[in-house]
């Protein structure tokens, strides 16, 4: 007997938040250790009294349960033709993908075709606007091509612009990809035609995490953005506007400390890449190497960027930037700055921006 | 609600008294949600097991059932005692299914009855999400087991849902005929937790017997005398399509009033037939076990096999559809000990060559095709196609996908290696129960304790109404009155062309007969390719008794043939005798335009459709415009050519076309091969055989050019013994050339390539893009530029124009001008609107 019914059921529960998906499921099968099964034969009252559910939330669960025949079908349907449907607590699960979104935003199943082992391999996205320049895809051409060649995945949104031209520069090289879609798995045929030799020979994984039936809509886009950057372990932004899918993306990547990676813009690009660099990105040369901290400049720019919010000590500048650099030495370099200024904190020397009042309140942690 | 509230409702819906202990028992367990396998014998009243809760329940039963005839069957039943059922099929246009689907959705439906293919149909897939569903029930369950009779791929799928569904969901699997290993198994995949009940099997009021006969006129004639002493109506079952017709037309022959039914029918007279089975309006109905499982009808009062089934289980099936009034019901199989070999030949030859196999493989590993491209692509037949696709998804090795609407085989990501292994093994187990079979056959005990042990029950003992427990020998002997009957019979016995379709003219034509029949085609043979000389006398004589029998005293405009390919003016002589005799006009008018293959080098009916496609013309067009045209050829195969023909005459204007042939081949339908019967057996070897000939003929045209062009004398190519071989073999590559007897290294490496190219002629694997666009018939082209507005689709407003004009008396050539559309579509247009508008 399988529990794919099940999942899909709890999955797409209408208007409901991923995080309180999530959080039923593992009060189901981690902490009370019952059974789906078992779960759908309680009463509403146990559901709203064991489980903390509300009056709305069990009258979903007890429309959600006579459609689980239903889920059975379209269940079988799929396994049939050679998806995968990954729940979040089996092995193949990318543990990327949980690590990055948490129990907050990790999608409870993923609708897959192709090769699933790309699920848990070291993996890239590279992003940027669908009307990039012509610099930006070149950048991305490049640097898809060197992760392929060092056995990188590259994901990618199958977006017009960037995300295509890294598709499409990895498959060049006989490279992994992962493509997230933006659409219900079984409505893809297009691709699955396009990408036939590469998905039987292994090395295109398509996924999905909306119902596998729902077709192409703009929300649906958007709303993948969020898988894109937590299926990679690294982002390489090529270009982004000030607004739009991958600005948001991004900004929403450096507020859960992610690193990211920006493509360092020419002076007359009219495009918000420098702006990124200032808000913490590292900035990349055209082969995706980031660049030294010798140039003056940037390291301030970084220097200021990271000071933002909070002092920090040296030690802990080093190892947010990445520097290759000795503790001492990096300490002298900030003193010098005219914009710093260091105190001591709980007996430890600590920088802070000059116009910035001082912090209180636990610090570090 | 306990058995006596029950057992109320029963009576107020069923107008039935009481259930029986185990239907009770199941219809309990199924209320609380269990899954049941229940086996009981046929006529025991499975189906209120799943009826009777289905009513009961909230929301929608789900049957999967594996017969269309049985599905109308219940249907109507159900209709009648006022339960909303309906069933979803193939036969139904779409329309009507969508809008069963409609109504399951808003839940006006209890009991839903659909063919387990229907989990491959999108429509249905995504309807099914919409309807509330109370039960599945998995009728005549035994075909989800490789191990019973009537194994069906798509119920592989049924089990992987039932799988999937809520472990408290009911689910119910019946059947009569399954035995210990075929349960056990129906189980295991059921994934365990499944209650099985079983009742014992005897069919009480069943006379058993066999009758031994020695030869196929035997039968006819055992047949005749049988069915003129005897009361009631029953069944006779043949092995194959063919001869239910066959059987049918010979028993009319002799006065007794018998229709013919096989899956190969349109729906409408299938149905017709299946209405009068139940009322009783003919003596007997010949069929194919298209008619066969859970068809519940109460007074059919005897069942006659005419070919050895193929297996014990088959039989116990077959025959349950008798009797099932209990009163006294006569089963008789007419046996003859050389009955075997056939069935034996097609369980040896069920499964393609595994190069076959590759061969699919290797084109799906380009690109995910169609079933259709798929043909197009390994010139593989259409049924070789199907055994090959199923096993290989059963193996994992391709699955189906659905594209949007359509479907399309993928090579998967992983597949495993083809194991054929379970072929054999599949094979041999077919080969013991056949042996079963001829053991029944020839037993001198109980008959009924033979069947029913053989399913798993040891209760019967002695019925004592079998022939053997009455100590009767049946033997027939064949009186020389019945030989000249039959022989008489033969003579007139013709067959229908099929060829009609809704955008042609073209109506059925007849054959004088089959290609195997009397030696029909060895005649034929010898006249066309070794140097017979005309087709003889005799033949003429058949064929216009054929028209005779067919058209009556109709007259035709104009007789034409088909242009030659190889036989010279052999057709051509034939078609102006026929002319001459009938008084019909004669013409030479039609006229192959472009280059085309031997249909025959094509083993589908895709390829073979492109072959002609646009390959033929008509040289004076206005005279045709709408006259009736008889159409002769000597032989009709897959009817392709003849189809394209009948386009093309349509499209010039011609009101009518009417084939007529000498011979017919055995079509390749399914049925018709992979069923055994007596007298296809001749035609099939006989067919065989002249595609080996051809080949070599071909073989050897292709030396005497090499030779030409190398200066060399013929034999230093290769010798005749050697070309014999290839044609024997069909080499498919280098590794088998390399095994022929006569071809050694060198040999292969020179010539290698362009054997192969002419064994497996032009499939080589073309780009699907470029395949499939179809090349526009030539024919079409030129009009194209005469008439602009050819091929475009009549309006409204232009169809209002032509009628006011032509009853204002404007010429046809006028309008042709007017309407910038052939003269052949303006009188086309007008016949219709004439049926559209009247006077
Ligand atoms: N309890 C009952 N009392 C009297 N007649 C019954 C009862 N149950 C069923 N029948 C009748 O028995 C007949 C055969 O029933 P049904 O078609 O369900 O047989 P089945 O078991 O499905 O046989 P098969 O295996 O041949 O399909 C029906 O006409 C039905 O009305
Ligand atoms: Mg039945
Ligand atoms: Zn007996």
């Amino acid at each position: 007997m399988s529990d794919y019914p099940y999942w899909m059921a709890l999955a797409h529960l209408p208007n409901w938040l991923t995080e309180k998906i999530n959080s039923l499921i593992v009060e189901i099968i981690q902490n009370r250790r019952i059974s789906f099964v078992e779960f759908f034969e309680l009463n509403k009252n146990e559901w709203q009294n064991e489980f903390q559910l509300n009056e709305k939330e069990v009258e979903d669960l007890q429309n959600t349960k006579l459609e689980l025949p239903n889920y059975s079908f379209l269940a079988e349907s799929l396994l049939e033709q050679g998806f995968s449907i990954i729940t979040i607590n089996s092995e193949e699960y990318s543990k990327t993908l949980k690590q990055n979104l948490k129990m907050k935003y990790s999608p409870p199943l993923l609708y897959t075709k192709g090769n699933i082992k790309l699920l848990n391999e070291s993996s890239v996205a590279i992003v940027g606007s669908r009307k990039a320049s012509d610099i930006a895809l070149e950048f991305t051409k490049t640097i898809a091509k060197n992760f392929a060649k060092n056995y990188q995945i590259v994901v990618s949104g199958f977006a017009k612009g960037v995300d295509k031209t890294a598709l499409d520069a990895t498959l060049e090289v006989h490279g992994h990809s992962i493509i997230v879609l933006p659409q219900g798995i079984m409505t893809f045929t297009s691709g699955f035609k396009k990408y036939y030799a590469q998905i039987i020979e292994g090395d295109v994984l398509l996924l999905s995490t909306y119902h596998p039936n729902v077709p192409w809509s703009v929300g649906l886009a958007m709303g993948r953005n969020i898988y894109i950057y937590g299926l990679a372990d690294k982002i390489y932004v090529a270009e982004t506007d000030l607004k739009g899918g991958t600005w948001t993306g991004v900004m929403d990547g450096l507020k859960k400390d992610r690193t990211i990676y920006v493509r360092e813009p020419e002076s007359d690009e009219k495009n918000a890449n420098y702006l990124l660099i200032e808000k913490g990105a590292i900035p990349v040369d055209m082969d995706g190497k980031p660049i030294q901290v010798e140039d003056k400049k940037y390291f301030e720019l970084q220097i200021k960027n990271i000071l933002s919010s909070k002092p920090l000590t040296a030690k802990q500048i080093k190892d947010c930037l990445h520097l290759d650099i000795d503790t001492l030495k990096l300490s002298q370099l900030i003193s010098s700055m005219d914009f710093i200024v260091s105190e001591k904190i709980k007996k430890v020397k600590s920088f802070r921006l000059k116009n910035k009042k001082k912090l209180q309140g636990n610090l570090f942690e | 609600m306990n058995r006596n509230q029950a057992k109320q409702t029963l009576r107020n819906i069923f107008n039935l008294n009481h259930f029986y202990e185990d239907q009770w028992e199941t219809i309990e367990r199924i209320s609380n949600g269990e899954r049941i396998l229940l086996i009981e014998k046929t006529g025991f009243g499975k189906s209120l097991c799943y009826q009777f809760p289905a009513t009961q329940f909230h929301g929608l039963t789900v049957v999967f059932s594996p017969l269309i005839a049985l599905m109308r069957n219940q249907i109507k039943y159900l209709k009648s005692i006022g339960i909303s059922s309906e069933c979803v099929n193939s036969e139904q246009e779409p329309e009507e299914n969508s809008e069963i689907f409609e109504k399951a959705k808003q839940s006006k439906i209890k009991i839903l009855y659909i063919a387990p293919e229907r989990q491959e149909n999108q429509e249905w897939l995504e309807a099914v999400r919409k309807m509330k569903l109370s039960m599945v029930v998995v009728d005549e369950a035994h075909c989800i087991s490789v191990w019973g009779h009537d194994f069906r791929p798509a119920f592989r799928r049924i089990i992987s849902l039932v799988k999937l569904l809520p472990s408290n969901f009911p689910v119910l699997a019946t059947t009569a005929t399954a035995t210990e290993r075929v349960a056990n198994d129906i189980i295991a995949q059921m994934g365990g937790n499944v209650k099985l009940i079983r009742g014992n099997l005897l069919r009480e009021n069943f006379y058993l017997s066999v009758v031994r006969v020695d030869s196929e006129e035997g039968k006819m004639a055992w047949l005749a005398e049988f069915l003129k002493n005897q009361n009631g109506n029953g069944l006779i079952y043949t092995g194959t399509r063919v001869n239910t017709d066959l059987f049918a037309s010979w028993l009319q022959f002799v006065g007794i009033d018998a229709a013919n039914y096989n899956a190969g029918l349109d729906a409408d007279s299938r149905k017709e037939i299946e209405d009068g089975l139940l009322s009783n309006r003919w003596k007997c109905i010949v069929s194919t076990n298209a008619l066969g499982m859970g068809f519940d009808k109460p007074d059919i009062r005897f069942i006659i096999h005419t070919q050895i089934p193929q297996s014990p289980i088959h039989y116990y099936q077959e025959i349950g559809r008798a009797g099932r009034d209990s009163l006294p019901t006569k089963i008789v199989l007419l046996y003859n000990p050389v009955d075997r070999e056939l069935p034996e030949h097609f369980i040896n030859n069920s499964r393609p060559s595994i190069n076959k196999y590759q061969r699919v493989i290797n084109a799906l590993k380009q690109e995910p095709l169609s079933i259709h491209n798929l043909m197009r692509k390994t010139n593989l037949t259409q049924i070789q196609v199907r055994v090959i696709k199923t096993d290989l998804i059963d193996q994992r090795i391709i699955r189906e996908v659905m594209y949007g609407k359509s479907k399309k085989y993928e090579y998967q990501f992983r597949a495993p290696q083809l194991d054929t292994r379970p072929f054999e093994i599949l094979r041999q187990f077919k080969i013991a129960e056949l042996k079963q079979v001829i053991e029944y056959a020839e037993a001198a005990t109980c008959r009924m304790d033979f069947l029913c042990k053989y399913l798993g029950d040891n209760s019967v003992g002695r019925c004592g109404k079998c022939d053997n427990d009455l100590q009767i020998i049946n033997k027939f002997t064949l009186t020389d009155n019945w030989k000249n009957k039959i022989k008489e019979f033969i003579e007139c016995y013709f067959l229908e062309l099929k060829v009609e379709s809704r955008n042609s003219n073209i109506v059925n034509g007849v054959a004088s007969g089959y290609y195997g029949f009397s030696n029909i085609g060895s005649v034929i043979h010898r006249c066309k390719y070794e140097n017979g000389g005309d087709f003889p006398n005799h033949l003429l004589i058949q064929t216009l008794r054929a028209f005779r029998h067919k058209f009556g005293k109709e007259k035709f405009d104009l007789v034409v043939y088909v242009p030659p390919t190889e036989s010279g003016d052999l057709v051509k002589n034939f078609a102006e005798k026929i002319a001459k005799i009938l008084g019909f006009p004669f013409s030479n008018g039609l006229k192959k335009i472009s280059k085309t293959e031997p249909q025959k080098v094509f083993e589908n009916y895709i390829l073979k459709r492109e072959n002609v496609k646009g390959a033929f013309t008509f040289e004076n067009s206005a005279e045709i415009i709408g006259k009736s045209i008889l159409f002769v050829d000597d032989i009709f195969d897959s009817g392709t050519t003849i189809k394209e023909i009948g386009k093309m005459f349509t499209y010039l204007g011609t009101a009518k076309i009417a084939p007529l042939v000498i011979a017919k081949t055995i079509g390749g339908s399914w049925d018709d091969i992979t069923k055994p019967a007596g007298l296809t057996k001749r035609i099939v070897n006989t067919k065989k055989d002249n595609l080996k000939i051809d080949l070599y003929k071909i073989l050897r045209r292709w030396r005497v050019r090499k030779a030409k062009e190398l200066s060399i004398p013929a034999y230093c190519i290769l010798s005749n013994a050697a070309l014999k071989n290839i044609a024997e073999m069909k080499p498919e590559n280098f590794m088998d050339l390399l095994e022929i007897h006569g071809l050694g290294k060198i040999t292969v490496k020179k010539y290698g390539e362009d054997i192969l190219r002419l064994v497996n002629k032009g499939f080589e694997t073309k780009s699907e893009e470029t395949t499939k666009k179809p090349k526009i018939p030539s024919y079409i082209e030129e009009n194209r530029k005469i008439y602009p507005n050819a091929y475009k689709p009549w309006t409204e407003e232009d169809n209002k124009k032509l009628w006011q004009l032509y009853n204002r008396g404007m010429k046809v050539e006028h309008l042709s001008h007017f309407f910038k559309r052939t003269k052949g579509a303006i009188s086309l247009r007008i016949n219709k609107l004439y049926i559209k508008y009247g006077k």
